[in-house]
C-alpha cells in the first residue's frame, strides 16, 4: 500500500483543531454552569499540543516529521469570578455566587482560530493532492 | 555523467525534494498552535546533494535537513509559525514541483520522439 505521510501530518493538524473546537465549544455550552460534581463551578477547559517530533535522532537538524499531538487538556486555573445574589441557589451564607471562569469573547476567538487553522491544513492537504495528481499525469506519458 | 538519463535522474530528485518540502511545510501548518515550536524549513540544496549522491537513501521520512527559520516575530507562547507564509510557501512549492515535472514529462517525451524515429 502507498503510504502518503505528508496527508498524515495534516490529518494530525486536522485532527487536533478539530478536538480543539470540540473543548471550546464545551467551554461555551457550560459558560453558565455554577455547580459540578466537584462541588465547584465549571472550570474553562484548554488543550495542550506537542509537535510529534521523532527525537531518536538526537539533533533538531535531522528530525523526522510526525505532525502535531494533543498530550492533555487542561483546566484554566484562573480565579472564579463571584458576584452577589442572595436569590440563586448556588449561593454561599454571604449570598455570593461563584460563577464559571469561561470567558466567551476569549472562546470565540479560540473558536475562530481553531477554524482558520484547520482550513490551512486542509490547503495542505488539497495541494498535496494536486501535486501527486501532476505525477500520475507522467504514467499517461507525460503533459 | 550527462545526457537525457542524468537530466531525468536530477529531475526526479528535484520532484522527491519538492515533495518533502511540502512535508515540513504541512507540518509548521500543522503546529500554528504548538506552544515553542519553531518554523522549520528544508535545506533544499543540500537534500538534492544528499539524493543526487546516494541513489539508495531515499530519506524515507527520516534524516531531513531541516533548519529552523530565522528573523520571525514570536508570539507570547515561543511559537513562531505565521500562517500566511506558510501557505504561501505550500503554493510556492506547488508551483516549482509542477515545473519540475512537465520538465519531466517534456524530456520523456524526447526520448519517445527519439525512440519512435
Amino acid at each position: 500500500m502507498v503510504r502518503f505521510p505528508t496527508i498524515d501530518i495534516a490529518a494530525s493538524g486536522l485532527a487536533a483543531e478539530r478536538f480543539r473546537m470540540e473543548v471550546t465549544a464545551n467551554n461555551i455550552a457550560n459558560a453558565g454552569t455554577t455547580m459540578t460534581d466537584t462541588g465547584e463551578p465549571y472550570r474553562r477547559q484548554a488543550v495542550v499540543f506537542s509537535a510529534g517530533l521523532d527525537q531518536a535522532h538526537g539533533k533538531q537538524g535531522s528530525a523526522a516529521m510526525h505532525g502535531v499531538e494533543v498530550v492533555g487538556v487542561e483546566g484554566d486555573a484562573s480565579e472564579f469570578p463571584t458576584i452577589y445574589n442572595p436569590a440563586h441557589p448556588h449561593a454561599d451564607e454571604n449570598g455570593f455566587v461563584k460563577l464559571s471562569n469561561v470567558k466567551i469573547p476569549e472562546e470565540m476567538v479560540d473558536l475562530i482560530t481553531a477554524s482558520r487553522s484547520y482550513e490551512a491544513n486542509s490547503k495542505a492537504i488539497s495541494v498535496f493532492k494536486e501535486m501527486v495528481e501532476q505525477t500520475l499525469t507522467l504514467l499517461q506519458g507525460g503533459q | 555523467m550527462s545526457g537525457i538519463f542524468y537530466q531525468m535522474d536530477l529531475l526526479g530528485s528535484a520532484v522527491s525534494a519538492s515533495e518533502k518540502s511540502h512535508r515540513v511545510v504541512s507540518q509548521n501548518i500543522a503546529n500554528v498552535n504548538t506552544p515553542g515550536y519553531k518554523t522549520k524549513r528544508l535545506e533544499f540544496e543540500r537534500l538534492l546533494a544528499q539524493l543526487q549522491s546516494s541513489d539508495a537513501n531515499d530519506g524515507a521520512g527520516s534524516g531531513l535537513p531541516v533548519k529552523d527559520l530565522e528573523g520571525l516575530e514570536e508570539r507570547v507562547d515561543g511559537n513562531n509559525v505565521n500562517l500566511e507564509k506558510e501557505v504561501a510557501e505550500l503554493k510556492e512549492n506547488a508551483l516549482a514541483f509542477q515545473a519540475f515535472s512537465h520538465l519531466l514529462a517534456s524530456r520523456v517525451s524526447t526520448m519517445r520522439r527519439a525512440i519512435s524515429g
